[in-house]
């Protein structure tokens, strides 16, 4: 793992090479402040983004954080003394396109990599055309499809948890804080029954027991009916609701709970990049949300994160500098920054020079462990499994107080862990 | 209760970690991992991220009032018509002003300059940024032409035969053409490669990829060339270029008539949609058209809606994509145009048989009248795609002219306030829409007919068809959306 620390040192040895030195360089404008390498050319990187469909408004932060971690990437000196070039292309959030869009990062733009998208579907579609093309993806999906083992040596997510470690992190926490006896209501298909089946395993765990279990149709937009089956018992409400049924889940909730309710735990999928001071979600107040990264810098906030907000040109409470409205998809989208950083110190640790040592590169980021807190990784510490080629890291909770979400807990990194389910380092390249 | 992370912390991790590799290594486990990676395969993994947004608060709004006052605002404008004094309906679309202009004949040098501004458009698709929200061909096309330049033409008058690409130069070479479109095809051909154009929209994979739209709208405009050559720009103009077809239905709502009669031009000043009862009367085909593009924006916005994707068996919360869901829009779309033309037509014959009339001919003009109401839909369904990708071309304009470029926001989406207002402004343009169609259908009827009553008979299913058409336009834009 080569942090920020050790890429300028390897960059200072590379300029010292050829007989200048940083300080030197740093007069240099533009390109000529690249160190000299074998080749000035910039290294490709195909950002396959969701700029429309129904990932549009994810995408436009992912693009927005990407641009920003490649002129900070650039900005001290590339990777291997060559600047990166980002070149985005549409996935429409369709797997067809995905895959398309990947063929074109490799025949046509002749990318060395292709990086970036959220959506499952999209990753599941494009992943086994990067195997064929022998292009490295890295996928800022989130997804457990990479861990699962269902796609390929050349897909890998080192830059963001995935949805099992996450869910699964929150049991212990919600089993000693909030209680043990949970009333689970979710989407009634996959992405739902993830929710249920991790958690419930989880909170078992914990010694705490998931008293009912809630699948609500997706195409229901009044919850009123599936309230009442909420057990009087129940100590904490774990929802997950998602579409835009959500903020009139929220309402409903509220007009049938009023005062005396369960707590409250869910997941920021629901609410991310809506103003959590909206109208109608007063309810919320009290109650508890996981987070991939706080939106709300909090009281402790380290200097990775701030200098991040800054280049990503975001506030503390996640939202735009230039538009205090506009809140940003703060818990996921810090996966491209980070997700970019370790293709820069994997192909850096390569010596990656140009798509023959795209094998190379996959061995590289396959070996490495541990990628500690640090501008690079402004989220937080995570390991590496380099045969799942899924990172696992820090989850957080946060509570909403005064309408904002305040972080009062960041699980430990062993709370994400699980069995391995698959060895890609098996898999022939 | 705040656990930062310590160095012990972390440090105990890394050795977990370790311990767990160490594990993995003793060869742990391969036939679990095998059992867990066939279980998990079977049970694809999932996410949703589809956010709230302005479909979420849009449900918390009252809409349902909105959508039963707009319908009786409609009904009642019907009721209105039906009782007020036919000189005033008509005095009401009569022009309030005219004067003969010598204005002087601009089309060839502004159709040049259009010309080369797509040229220079399409070169930008080609080699441009690929990012669909970066590069200026399709924030263009989509953005201004599509959604912008309809609105325009609405105000303004017909711009897009003064800018459109091809007129200028077949002018130039004196292309007359050489063969005579038959005059029973109609407006056949507009019809046909507008639902083409509408399939690309709403249906096809990628329709604002750069490259692909270049190459799309490169073969667009030789086939066009190629067409306005062999039968002459003015035929072709007229019933087979059908975005010259579209304006120039678009523009007859503006509120300034321009005509060239004899030589000299004319300007005339009205009401909005005066145009429509003193232009030319267009035949069936011509209905087809107006009711096509009325049909392909009002799919557009089913096809996203629950009880669509219900219809056609996707999870609303899971959208597939484009990619998953062609043959059924495929179908829609035409379907959407099948089943809007069957009513229209079934109301405007039911309107002949009730006033026991079947002298004068009435679906052509009467589908003219449906032109607000396709104006109405056209606006309130790309309201927000203006308000969003409006900022990307400013923001493009801003890169081109070495400005500082504008941070695109999507606040006003997730704000409730800011969508209420987006609602307002989008039904109230879908209830002014049908009020003036149905004051446009009820004059076209009296135009014709001298007998007040008998006009109101002749108008009553149609107007019934528009009330309905306003609650379904309302219906549409609060109904829950998924794709």
């Amino acid at each position: 793992m080569a942090t920020d620390d050790t890429n300028r040192r390897n960059l200072l040895k590379g300029a010292a090479a050829i007989g200048a030195v940083a300080a030197g360089s740093q007069l240099l404008p533009g390109a000529a402040r690249y160190a000299q390498a074998q080749s000035s050319a910039p290294i490709k990187i195909g950002f396959q983004v969701h700029r429309t469909g129904i990932g549009a408004a994810y995408g436009r932060w992912y693009d927005r954080t990407t641009k920003a971690a490649a002129k900070l990437i650039n900005d001290e000196g590339g990777i291997n003394g060559r600047p990166i070039e980002i070149v985005a292309e549409d996935d429409g959030t369709d797997p067809k396109r995905g895959a398309e869009v990947i063929e074109k990062f490799a025949t046509k733009h002749e990318c060395d990599v292709a990086f970036g998208t959220l959506f499952s579907h999209v990753v599941i579609g494009s992943a086994p055309r990067a195997g064929e093309l022998k292009l490295p993806y890295f996928v800022v999906s989130e997804g457990h499809h990479v861990a699962s083992g269902m796609l390929n040596r050349y897909t890998l997510q080192p830059g963001i948890t995935d949805v099992k470690s996450q869910v699964q992190s929150m049991a212990p926490w919600v089993a000693d804080n909030l209680g043990k006896k949970v009333t689970m209501i979710y989407p009634d298909f996959a992405f739902g029954h993830d929710h249920r089946d991790y958690f419930s395993e989880a909170i078992e765990r914990r010694g705490g027991n998931v008293i009912a279990k809630i699948a609500i149709p997706p195409r229901e937009t009044s919850f009123f009916k599936y309230l009442p089956k909420i057990p009087k018992e129940t100590e904490v409400l774990y929802h997950v609701m998602v579409g835009p049924g959500v903020l009139t889940f929220v309402k409903e909730m509220g007009e049938y709970f009023g005062d005396k309710r369960p707590e409250i735990f869910g997941f920021i999928d629901s609410l991310e990049a809506v103003d959590i001071t909206s109208p109608g979600l007063e309810f919320l107040e009290g109650s508890h949300f996981w987070e991939g990264y706080p939106r709300y810098a909090g009281k402790d906030q380290s200097a990775h994160d701030k200098f991040y907000r800054e280049a990503v040109g975001v506030d503390d409470t996640g939202a735009s500098l230039s538009d205090p409205k506009d809140v940003s998809t703060f818990a996921h989208m810090f996966g491209c920054w980070e997700t970019l950083h370790i293709l820069k110190a994997g192909m850096e640790a390569a010596d990656y020079k140009g798509p023959k040592d795209r094998q190379a590169l996959i061995e590289a980021v396959e070996n490495m462990d541990v990628f500690p807190e640090s501008r690079a990784h402004p989220q937080g510490s995570k390991l590496f499994n380099g045969r799942t080629h899924q990172a696992f890291g820090h989850q957080h909770i946060s509570r909403v107080e005064g309408g904002k979400l305040v972080p009062v807990h960041k699980t430990s990194i062993f709370d994400t862990f699980y069995e391995d389910e698959t060895d890609y380092t098996k898999m022939s390249f | 209760m705040n656990k930062a992370l310590t160095g012990q912390g972390f440090v105990r991790d890394v050795a977990h970690h370790n311990e767990i590799k160490a594990k993995r290594q003793d060869g742990m486990g391969a036939f679990l991992r095998g059992c867990a990676l066939f279980v998990i395969t079977l049970a694809l993994p999932a996410q949703a991220f589809a956010h709230a947004s302005d479909s979420g608060i849009r449900l918390l709004l009252p809409t349902g009032y909105y959508l039963v006052g707009g319908t009786l605002a409609v009904a009642a404008t019907v009721l209105i018509a039906a009782i007020m004094p036919a000189r005033w309906v008509n005095a009401l679309f009569r022009p309030c002003a005219a004067w003969k202009l010598a204005v002087p004949r601009i089309e060839v040098i502004t159709s040049l300059a259009g010309a080369v501004i797509v040229m220079a458009l399409i070169h930008t698709g080609f080699y441009g940024t690929h990012d669909p929200l970066e590069n200026a061909l399709p924030l263009t096309v989509w953005t201004f032409w599509w959604v912008a330049l309809p609105l325009l033409c609405a105000i303004f008058g017909n711009l897009w035969a003064l800018i459109n690409p091809w007129s200028g130069i077949l002018n130039l070479i004196g292309s007359r053409g050489f063969l005579k479109l038959p005059k029973t095809i109609g407006y056949i051909p507009a019809t046909l490669l507008f639902l083409g154009f509408g399939w690309f929209e709403l249906v096809s994979l990628s329709p604002e990829d750069p490259e692909g739209l270049a190459w799309v709208i490169s073969a667009y405009i030789v086939f066009t060339f190629v067409a306005g050559a062999v039968f002459g720009w003015e035929e072709w103009s007229q019933r087979g270029e059908c975005f010259s077809v579209f304006f120039r239905f678009i523009a007859r709502l503006a509120p300034i008539q321009i005509s060239r009669e004899k030589g000299i031009v004319i300007t005339r000043i009205g009401f909005p949609g005066f145009g429509v009862l003193h232009g030319p009367v267009i035949t069936i085909s011509g209905a087809l058209f107006i009711l096509l593009a009325l049909a392909t924006v009002s799919f557009d916005g089913l096809s996203k809606t629950f009880p669509w994707l219900g219809l056609i068996g996707v999870n609303p919360l899971e959208f597939p994509g484009r990619s998953g869901v062609v043959l059924p829009n495929t179908v829609g779309l035409v379907g959407a145009w099948t089943v809007l033309a069957g009513a229209f037509f079934i109301c405007v014959m039911a309107g002949r048989w009730f006033a026991r009339e079947s002298d004068v001919p009435m679906a052509g003009r009467l589908a003219l009248t449906i032109l607000p109401i396709s104006l109405a839909y056209h606006v309130s369904h790309y309201l927000t795609a203006l308000l969003v990708n409006g900022q990307y071309l400013r923001a493009t304009l801003q890169r081109a002219l070495a400005l500082e470029e504008t941070e695109v926001t999507t606040s006003f989406l997730n704000t409730i306030n800011d969508v209420e207002h987006i609602w307002q402004v989008q039904s109230g343009a879908i209830v002014l829409g049908h009020i003036l169609a149905v004051l446009l259908a009820h004059a076209s009827i009296l135009a014709v007919t001298e007998n007040a009553h008998t006009a109101t008979k002749r108008g009553t299913p149609l107007a019934v068809l528009m009330v309905a058409y306003t609650a379904f336009g309302l219906w549409l834009l609060a109904a829950p959306t998924g794709a």
